[in-house]
Parts: structure tokens; C-alpha cells; sequence
């Protein structure tokens, strides 16, 4: 079983179940006059057939190994909680300097004392564009309380 | 004609319209450099910042770091032997052999005059030919209108080898990811699960910022270290000059070049990608020095730069006139035009021709500009690529971040990020493309809605999208397309077995 299996599978069910979801909430109407749930439910079956044949393309697949970046999967998707989680309480500078510290970690040459200067510096060029150069309505700093 | 032209030249010099082309091509310039940001990354993270500008300036500085890009990863392709954007990736093994053998400033430039005539020659099409599919559009209703979509899509799934089935399924996905928010005809909201914030819709900033930014950096960390070290990075303009042999090689190369590029570009689905390949093909086909292909010949280099910049300009013939993209980059240009209010369709060029051929116009303007920036100043790009990648992405998530931001208002939007680019990275995984996705996320709503008028107008009979001859045409090639997807990889499966039969 192959990489195939797996995302058809994937597909297949999520494709079916959002289909079923659409077909009991939402008006069919008729082909006349489509409804809200007409066209969402014609793709969600075409896309659960579709996964169907590549799942089974997938099972005569040789296995091959599924290789995941484990490190910056973990820390980039941090960094992009982290910048939610500030941006209204801290303000810009500080979350931008937050959010790009983090990332950094992502890197296997990761260097803390470079990473804090490179944030610093990005928060100050973000500063820059958004709040003087696009006139975006975000302080620059806040405090947490 | 010459009414449009003029009045094309008067909207592209405009001071403002000339620094935002000038903007354009020079970042497009930047981001084409530095391998692992291509073309549809630089558009994704810089497309949110055209809304700020008025419409024109907006598309003309969008369009300028569209085709910089190929401009600039031609410079690290050939002095690196790194693709800076995938369209280059043809020309690495000639590029960096002529580098290495100290022929690196006659592939710059020439790469950069191809590139211009390519672009020309694309630009002079476009000014031909756009009007005139514009007004055969206009005669198109709804289901004309559906079925190209329909053609579009299957067209740019169909044209990846081996991999039709995959991107026809991201199509679907980009097309039930599209739908989220209020359905337009009845009002009603479809797949919000109660979050006010989807009401309408999640945005194409959204999803451009997850898919080719954050998950397109989640890939590249480990693979990308940057910190390239060039082979020759003082390029003195006495070295550019080329030879008269290198001239006559290279203006054959640069036609066929213009034509192949001009082909594939209008074409649906097919691309700068695919033209720069076919164009090498053709170049090592033709040429009288074989031997040289591989090791340095100049042709094989000039020709695929002239073909992926005429496949640029091209590109703009099928999204300007029907309002139809047809690619992810397309898409996303044709997604910002919708945000500035403008319908595409073929009443753009007609309604706004100022907008038209005022882009037209910056093309040329661009093109010359990246001559300019091209020559004189390749050391500066060539230090680029030596900026490590560890630099270089944090600063993208911050414009990831900040672009988001900015442009939805609320927090909620960025949280949506990290969950359609887990989405984004779990596909990369799996191997399922992600461009498709973009072009069934804009194409799919303009899609249910022709879908549902021209079902409406012919009182509920399907047949209606095959009886109309200009509609029933359409579908034609889409079917014979997709049977084509379906029996090549089933051809191949055979034709293996029967070798395999042979040899045992």
C-alpha cells in the first residue's frame, strides 16, 4: 500500500461525510432550480468516486516510507499560534518578534542570539510597512495587563 | 488599434503606474533569485499588498513580479546551476557549463535578450488575438461559460503527467473549499458550522499564505540551506559580449522559442513549465551541435528563457479576454481582480480598456526595465543567493502573518491559516499538488453559478450544455481530454507488461 491508499482514503471520507453533512442541511432544490445543496453534494460524489480510484490505484502500490519534517512542522505551526495568541495583547513589535523567534527554531542551525536580533529587526521592518507605510490600525506596543 | 495603444501608453506612464511596474519586476527580480521562492510563492505572499493601490496599479505591479521572477531565477539557474523558480530548471546543466567555462556574462545576456523578445513577441500576441477572443466571449452565456471552466480545469489537471487523477481531485477540493460561506443565490450559509467570521467565505489571501507560504516553507527548511556559493560572482561587461557564432545560434533559438512559449502559454493548463522543456527539445532537435547539449551550448539556454517568458505573457490572453486562468498564478491574479470590483470576462476589455491595454503596455515597459535591472546589475542578485534560507524564512512568516492579518481584520483568519496549510503540508506529503487546489478554490464559485443560471434558462435540461454548438464543442474536448488522462497511464501499464512479457 502506497501514498495513494492513504490520501484516497483520506479523501473518500472526508468527501462522504461532507457530502451526507450537505444532503441533510442544506435545500437540494430542483435541477431546474438549484438549491444550495445541489452543487456541493454533486462534487462531494465525484470527489468520493475519485478517491475510491486512487485508493485502489494505491493498494498495488509498492509501500513506500512517509517521510514527515518533524521539527518545522512542529515549530511553524507554533510560530503561527503564537502570532494569534499576541498580536491583540502585546502589539506588534513584540508578537512579530515572538512569532519569527519561534520559527527560527525550525532550522537545524538555529542560533538563539542571531534569532532574537533577526526577530527584532523583521518586528521593526514590519512596523515599518504596516503601521507607518499601509496605515494598518495595530499599536506597535501594548501591555499584557 | 492605435486609439488602444495610445491610451494604453497613457495609463502605463503614469507616474505612479511606471514606479509600480518598477516595484513589481524589481521584487519579482529578488524572490526569482533566491532558490526555493518561485514564482507562486513571491505572488502569494505579495498579492495581499496590491489591494492598498488603485486597481491598474494593483494588477500592473502583480503582473511585473509575476514575470520578474522568471527573469530572475534564469541568473541563479546559470551561475549556480540552481533552478530560482521551477520554469528554470532546463536550462541549469548548459547554464552553469557555460558559467563554468567562463561563458557566464554571453548566458546572461542573452538569456535576458531572449527573455525580451520572448516577452515581445507574447505581448504583440496578446494585443492580436485578446480582442478578438474578448469578442467572440461576448456572445458566451452560462453554460458556454460553464463549460469552459469545466475545460480549464480538466485541462490543467490533465496536462501533468501521471498525475491527472491527483490534481483532478485538489481541483474538487479547491472548489468545496471555495464554497464555504453564503451561497449567493438563496442566501444561506453553507459549511460554517456556526463561525460568523466564514459568512463570506475564507479568503484567497487565506489560502494562498497556507498553501505556498507556510506549508511550502514546513518543506523546504531541511532541503533549502541557502548560503549558495557561486562559481564567479564579478561578471565585467566585456565577458557579456557574445560571440557572432553565439548570435547566429541564438536568433533561430529565440524564435522557435517565442512560438512555443506563445503556444503553451494560451493554452489552458499548460505553462512556462512546460514550454521551456518542449523548447529545449525542440533546440537539441534542430541544432547542428549536439554534442554541445549537456556541456554549454548557448541555444539550449536562450531558447527555454525566450519560451517561458512569451508562456508568461500568453499566460494573460485566456484570463484578460474570457475571464478563464490557467494556472494557480493566474488564478490568483484573476482572484485580484475580483477583489478590486472588476468582473473578468470578455466585458473587461471593453468596459475598462484603460485597465487592458494599459497592462499591455507595462508589460513592455517591464520587460525593458528588467533588461536594464538584468545586465548592469547582475553582481547584486548574485549575492543573494549566498543569504542563507534560516534568514530568509522568518521574514516570510511574518508576511504571511501581517498579511492575513491586515487584510481580514481579526485573528480568526490566522488560526484558519495554520489549519489549511497542515492541510497543504499533509498533501505535499501524499504527493497531491497543490496548484490545482487554488484553481478549483476560484474557478468553483463562478462554476455553481453559471452552472445554476444556465440550468434555470433552460428549464432544468441538462442536455442544454451539449446542445448549444459553441457549449457542446467545449465539452467535446474536455471529454476527449479526459479520456486521454485516463488511457495514457493505462497505455503505459500495458506497453510495461508487454516488454516485461519479452524480456521474460
Amino acid at each position: 500500500m502506497g501514498k495513494d491508499f492513504w490520501a484516497g482514503l483520506a479523501i473518500s471520507i472526508a468527501s462522504l461525510a461532507t457530502g451526507i453533512y450537505c444532503y441533510s442541511n442544506y435545500e437540494m432544490g430542483t435541477i431546474r432550480n438549484a438549491g444550495p445543496g445541489l452543487f456541493p453534494v454533486a462534487v462531494c460524489v465525484v470527489l468520493t468516486v475519485l478517491g475510491i480510484v486512487l485508493l485502489i490505484t494505491g493498494i498495488r502500490q509498492a509501500r513506500e516510507p512517509i517521510v514527515v519534517e518533524w521539527r518545522p512542522l512542529f515549530f511553524i505551526t507554533l510560530a503561527m499560534a503564537v502570532f494569534p495568541l499576541t498580536i491583540q495583547s502585546i502589539g506588534l513589535i513584540g508578537s512579530i518578534t515572538a512569532t519569527t523567534f519561534t520559527a527560527s527554531m525550525a532550522a537545524r542551525d538555529f542560533r538563539p542570539v542571531a534569532s532574537v536580533i533577526q526577530g527584532v529587526l523583521i518586528a521593526g521592518a514590519s512596523y515599518l510597512i504596516f503601521v507607518i507605510g499601509l496605515r494598518l490600525p495595530v499599536p506597535a506596543f501594548l501591555l499584557p495587563w | 488599434m492605435i486609439d488602444n495603444i495610445l491610451l494604453g501608453l497613457a495609463t502605463a506612464f503614469t507616474a505612479t503606474n511606471l514606479l509600480f511596474c518598477f516595484v513589481g519586476v524589481l521584487l519579482g527580480t529578488v524572490l526569482g533569485v533566491i532558490p526555493g521562492i518561485g514564482t507562486i510563492v513571491a505572488i502569494s505572499l505579495l498579492f495581499p499588498y496590491t489591494f492598498y493601490l488603485p486597481p491598474d496599479a494593483g494588477i500592473i505591479m502583480l503582473a511585473g513580479i509575476y514575470y520578474g521572477t522568471a527573469y530572475g531565477g534564469s541568473i541563479s539557474s546559470i551561475l549556480l546551476g540552481l533552478p530560482g523558480t521551477a520554469v528554470n530548471a532546463v536550462i541549469c546543466t548548459d547554464g552553469l557549463a557555460m558559467t563554468r567555462s567562463g561563458r557566464a556574462g554571453v548566458a546572461l545576456l542573452l538569456t535576458a535578450v531572449g527573455s525580451f523578445v520572448g516577452g515581445s513577441f507574447g505581448i504583440l500576441l496578446m494585443m492580436a488575438i485578446g480582442p478578438m477572443i474578448a469578442a467572440a466571449g461576448s456572445q458566451f452565456a452560462a453554460p458556454e461559460y460553464f463549460s469552459l471552466m469545466l475545460l480549464g480545469l480538466v485541462a490543467a489537471s490533465a496536462m501533468v503527467r501521471g498525475q491527472a487523477l491527483k490534481s483532478f481531485i485538489m481541483v474538487g477540493l479547491g472548489i468545496l473549499v471555495g464554497m464555504i460561506g453564503t451561497d449567493t443565490n438563496s442566501g444561506i450559509p453553507r459549511l460554517t458550522f456556526g463561525h460568523l467570521e466564514l459568512f463570506e467565505g475564507i479568503g484567497l489571501v487565506t489560502v494562498a499564505m497556507a498553501l505556498f507560504g507556510i506549508a511550502e516553507i514546513i518543506s523546504s527548511i531541511s532541503s533549502q540551506t541557502g548560503n549558495y556559493a557561486p562559481v564567479q560572482t564579478k561578471i565585467t561587461f566585456a565577458s557579456m559580449v557574445p560571440t557572432r557564432q553565439d548570435w547566429k545560434r541564438s536568433w533561430g533559438a529565440m524564435g522557435r522559442g517565442s512560438l512555443i512559449g506563445s503556444f503553451f502559454g494560451t493554452l489552458p493548463g499548460t505553462g512556462g513549465l512546460i514550454a521551456s522543456f518542449m523548447s529545449y527539445l525542440a533546440e537539441r532537435s534542430v541544432t547542428k551541435y549536439p554534442e554541445e547539449f549537456g556541456k554549454g551550448a548557448v541555444e539550449g539556454v536562450v531558447g527555454p528563457e525566450t519560451a517561458n517568458n512569451a508562456a508568461d505573457q500568453t499566460a494573460f490572453i485566456p484570463t484578460m479576454s474570457l475571464g478563464i486562468p490557467g494556472s494557480a498564478s493566474m488564478a490568483i491574479i484573476l482572484g485580484v481582480l475580483i477583489m478590486h470590483g472588476l468582473t473578468p470576462g470578455p466585458k473587461l476589455i471593453t468596459d475598462h480598456p484603460d485597465l487592458f491595454w494599459g497592462l499591455i503596455m507595462s508589460f513592455w515597459v517591464g520587460n525593458i526595465l528588467l533588461l536594464v535591472l538584468n545586465v548592469p546589475m547582475v553582481g547584486l542578485w548574485v549575492r543573494l543567493v549566498t543569504v542563507p534560507y534560516r534568514i530568509i524564512f522568518p521574514a516570510v512568516i511574518m508576511f504571511c502573518c501581517m498579511g492575513v492579518y491586515a487584510v481580514s481584520g481579526d485573528v480568526f483568519h490566522c488560526w484558519l491559516v495554520i489549519l489549511i496549510a497542515l492541510f497543504g503540508y499533509a498533501a505535499r506529503i501524499l504527493e497531491l499538488p497543490a496548484a490545482p487546489f487554488i484553481l478549483g478554490f476560484v474557478l468553483g464559485p463562478m462554476m455553481e453559478e453559471n452552472f445554476r443560471r444556465a440550468l434555470l434558462t433552460s428549464r432544468g435540461n441538462l442536455a442544454v450544455f451539449f446542445e448549444r454548438p459553441v457549449s457542446g464543442a467545449i465539452m467535446l474536448v474536455t471529454m476527449l481530454l479526459i479520456a486521454y488522462a485516463v488511457a495514457s497511464p493505462l497505455l503505459q501499464t500495458i506497453r510495461a507488461r508487454a516488454t516485461l512479457d519479452k524480456a521474460a
